[in-house]
């Protein structure tokens, strides 16, 4: 008698467990999923007065503190034409930015991808709108680019003038992939300062 | 050992194959995984050249913000780029405009072409930015392209969209005055950062035309001990109504909620508000 009923309760113990892993699973959302707005770095980077890197004197970062920040662009002095050097370097650095930020944008759920990122879509990106997030999308997964994609050229094409804003056309290999991209370089002074901002035109050329 | 046992057993057996199972290969009934949704953090952009090595996409970063406020900046001028393309192109999309102003104001797409008709090409300057009741308010400076001349104009952003004035919001009024000859309606006002437009809406119930006083103190307000008179924001309307017709004022006053409103009709001073 007293072995069934241990019989009994195992069987019940056993079927709780089966019926508690059902409903409430063992695996963990991933934490990026828990993070809501910009993570924009601030200050994580270390500044030291004395050896200067970059222009302006306004950002100091010890020399030895670094790994190399822009692409290596083929054609890039075709700008100089049309900015001065500290703005070249200023374009450089937002092309980089922007380049790294595009195999990104490969993801299979662009919605969801758009929505939880679209505060850095805009601001690297300079795209505002589901839209045209879904067309560069869908670019990338036609061109087999995806978010581990490694980047071995980049091309500065062409570079035009229309209204007082440079129309950019850019080639980025991705070994044997290409993607063709355009952008529109916008030069607008805030007050006394200028700034340099590009925005995509339509994920494409 | 008896049936029942090893009946127990293989029950037993079973369960724990099925739990082993269920949390090993997924396989379950009902159970979903949880939507997977990257997040891209900006600061873990390094990545590699081949042709150069690994980068350290994050100084660049650093270089960019350092300037100040240069996303808030570009999300402006995301705005006003499209707006001024618009110009320069002969049609401002209405996609990017503020529906509850062009409501209020009565205006098409032409009308937001018209300050800018005598002019080719223009580019613009942000000479301010200032945030006000939740609104961005942005002063620019526009020229012709080539030219040396420059205008200023202010707009707002507002929600993703924009207001080519620095417009802020409309408030309901609903305020009638009414005699034998006609009914003056104050309906609402749009609050702008440094006046208001008031809509007024005048019906001539007489068998003559009224004549509203068409120089400035024809609308008037009175704050404190200031007294407003006002400019006309419709389009160029003649004063006279004539029977039957309600026509429809867009006043400004450079101030905010003024104390009183009147209005000058038939050589009568009418107290609106």
């Amino acid at each position: 008698m007293i072995k069934r009923l241990i019989g009994i309760i195992l069987l019940i113990i056993l079927l709780g467990i089966v019926v508690y892993s059902h409903f409430y699973p063992t695996y963990e959302i991933p934490e990026e999923t828990k993070e809501t707005g910009a993570n924009l770095p601030q200050s994580e980077y270390e500044f030291y007065e004395g050896e200067e890197f970059g222009r302006h004197g306004d950002i100091i970062i010890r020399e030895d503190q670094r790994l190399i920040s822009t692409y290596d662009i083929e054609d890039i002095e075709i700008v100089y034409d049309y900015l001065d050097p500290a703005d070249t370097s200023d374009y450089e650095d937002l092309l980089s930015i922007y380049i790294s930020y595009i195999p990104k944008c490969s993801t299979q759920n662009p919605e969801s991808f758009f929505e939880t990122n679209r505060e850095d879509i805009g601001n690297i990106l300079g795209i505002y709108s589901y839209g045209e997030f879904l067309s560069l999308n869908k670019t990338l997964n036609d061109e087999g680019i995806d978010k581990d994609s490694t980047i071995t050229g980049v091309k500065l094409v062409s570079l035009k003038e229309d209204k007082g804003l440079l129309n950019a056309h850019i080639r980025l290999f991705y070994g044997e992939a290409t993607l063709d991209m355009s952008h529109r370089l916008d030069y607008v002074y805030f007050g006394t300062q200028p700034y340099l901002f590009i925005y995509s035109e339509g994920g494409g050329v | 050992m008896r049936k029942s046992h090893i009946f127990a057993l293989a029950l037993i057996v079973l369960i724990v194959a099925v739990t082993i199972l269920d949390q090993f290969t997924g396989i379950s009934m009902g159970k979903e995984e949880p939507e997977q949704v990257e997040r891209v953090s900006v600061s873990e952009l390094e990545t590699v050249d081949s042709n150069r090595g690994e980068l350290d996409i994050t100084y660049a970063l650093a270089r960019i913000e350092s300037k100040k406020s240069y996303y808030h900046y570009k999300d402006i001028n995301y705005f006003l780029r499209a707006f001024f393309d618009g110009v320069n192109a002969g049609e401002v999309s209405l996609d990017i405009i503020d529906e509850e102003y062009m409501t209020f104001m009565g205006y098409d797409g032409a009308d937001l072409l018209k300050p800018y008709s005598m002019l080719e090409a223009v580019d613009y300057d942000v000479t301010r930015t200032y945030a006000t009741s939740g609104k961005v308010i942005v002063d620019l400076s526009y020229r012709e392209i080539g030219s040396d001349t420059r205008y200023q104009r202010s707009f707002s952003i507002i929600d993703n969209t924009l207001a080519d004035r620095p417009f802020i919001k409309v408030e309901e009024i609903g305020i009638k005055t009414e005699s034998d000859d006609y009914s003056i309606n104050l309906v609402s006002k749009g609050v702008f950062d440094k006046y208001e437009i008031y809509k007024i809406e005048i019906e001539n119930r007489s068998d003559r035309e009224l004549i509203v006083d068409d120089s400035m103190y024809g609308f008037n307000a009175i704050k404190g001990d200031n007294k407003y008179y006002h400019t006309l924001e419709s389009a160029k309307l003649p004063y006279e109504i004539v029977t039957g017709e309600i026509r429809s004022f867009l006043i400004r006053f450079d101030t905010h909620n003024p104390e009183e409103i009147y209005v000058i009709i038939d050589g009568e001073e009418v107290r609106l508000y």
